[in-house]
């Protein structure tokens, strides 16, 4: 393979056939490996070979054997693919959650409404009912804040006893 | 054998690598044919234009023929700057030249021509002459037409080198 490549470099065109019968195996090798369940990974490996035989000619003998140069380039191209893949997954979410504490928070706010929900199951119909008209209506005067006091009373009890305090 | 297309496709690859890296050999041809231009060298561009397409033709072929390259220029050189810096100091860059010129451009092209004898095997050989003969001609010409003769004196000068068996691994 060395010796192969090494022809190839000065310029030995009938080097090709054997440099590309020993390096695609390697390179497709590699790039399965890397790439494992990415649909893209038989582009990429033959994009990693062409990379190879792109810079074949700038192969020197003096810097080692030729098997670990020809990786090195394969891999240097998953590795590009690899990010580029990471970079385009980072745009294509919706602004606001892109970072991963945004997520979390998501995932917290989540949580809170489905327990909200279930301790206002757990009220009767007329507490539901004045803590409804609370946030919509805003209704005044001293009968109804009695009674929506009385309403968040029994919804804290009612949160305590499910979840523990806040 | 009937190559695949990821073969095809890999060969593709390997010789637009080896035209990229031989293209800014070109780049001697440009500094010669400024020179040339600059003392008053008739056919500057032509020949310009040639040493550029021997240049990164050989070093995109590689092997024996790129190997000419370098003792090519380095011949090409001595004949090349000789006369033109003689041309200068002596104030005789025209087409009216002296057995003095002459004799300047059969020197130069022969003692190109005998570092190409040295230096290369007889592939490179052919290479090195064309080369040398084509930058020495840019040089020699400023000298007028019989500065050619050194141009001559580089490839006759070379020519036993062609015959030789290769002599550089």
């Amino acid at each position: 393979m060395t010796r192969a490549l090494t022809r190839l470099a000065d310029g030995d065109r009938e080097a090709f056939d054997p440099v590309y019968r020993a390096a695609w195996p390697a390179v497709h090798g590699l790039a399965s490996r890397m790439l494992a369940g990415d649909p893209e990974a038989e582009d990429i490996a033959q994009q990693a070979l062409l990379a190879v035989f792109d810079r074949a000619s700038e192969y020197d003998p003096a810097i080692g054997p030729a098997l670990p140069w020809i990786l090195g380039i394969a891999g240097w191209t998953v590795r590009s693919h690899r990010k580029r893949c990471a970079r385009r997954r980072e745009t294509d979410v919706p602004t606001g959650l892109v970072h991963p504490d945004d997520l979390e928070e998501a995932a917290i706010r989540r949580d809170l409404e489905a327990a909200v929900r279930a301790v206002l199951g757990d009220l009767s119909d007329l507490d539901r009912a004045t803590l409804h008209a609370a946030v919509t209506d805003r209704p005044s005067g001293a009968a109804f804040r009695k009674r929506l006091q009385r309403a968040l009373e029994r919804l804290r009890t009612t949160f305590r006893r499910r979840h523990g305090a806040l | 054998m009937e190559r695949s297309d990821l073969e095809r496709r890999a060969l593709r690859a390997y010789e637009r690598g080896r035209l990229r890296r031989a293209l800014p050999w070109g780049l001697w041809a440009v500094g010669f044919t400024v020179a040339a231009a600059a003392v008053g060298a008739p056919f500057a561009l032509p020949l310009g234009t040639l040493l550029a397409a021997w240049l990164v033709g050989f070093q995109w072929r590689g092997g024996e023929l790129a190997r000419g390259v370098v003792p090519g220029l380095a011949a090409g050189s001595i004949a090349f700057l000789a006369p033109v810096a003689w041309a200068c100091q002596s104030g005789a860059c025209t087409s009216a030249c002296t057995t003095t010129c002459t004799a300047m451009a059969v020197a130069s092209g022969g003692v190109g021509g005998l570092l190409l004898w040295n230096r290369v095997g007889s592939t490179s050989a052919v290479s090195a002459l064309l080369v040398a003969a084509t930058a020495g001609a840019m040089g020699c010409l400023a000298l007028g037409t019989s500065g050619l003769v050194g141009v001559a004196a580089v490839v006759v000068a070379g020519a036993p080198a062609v015959l030789r068996r290769p002599a550089v691994a």
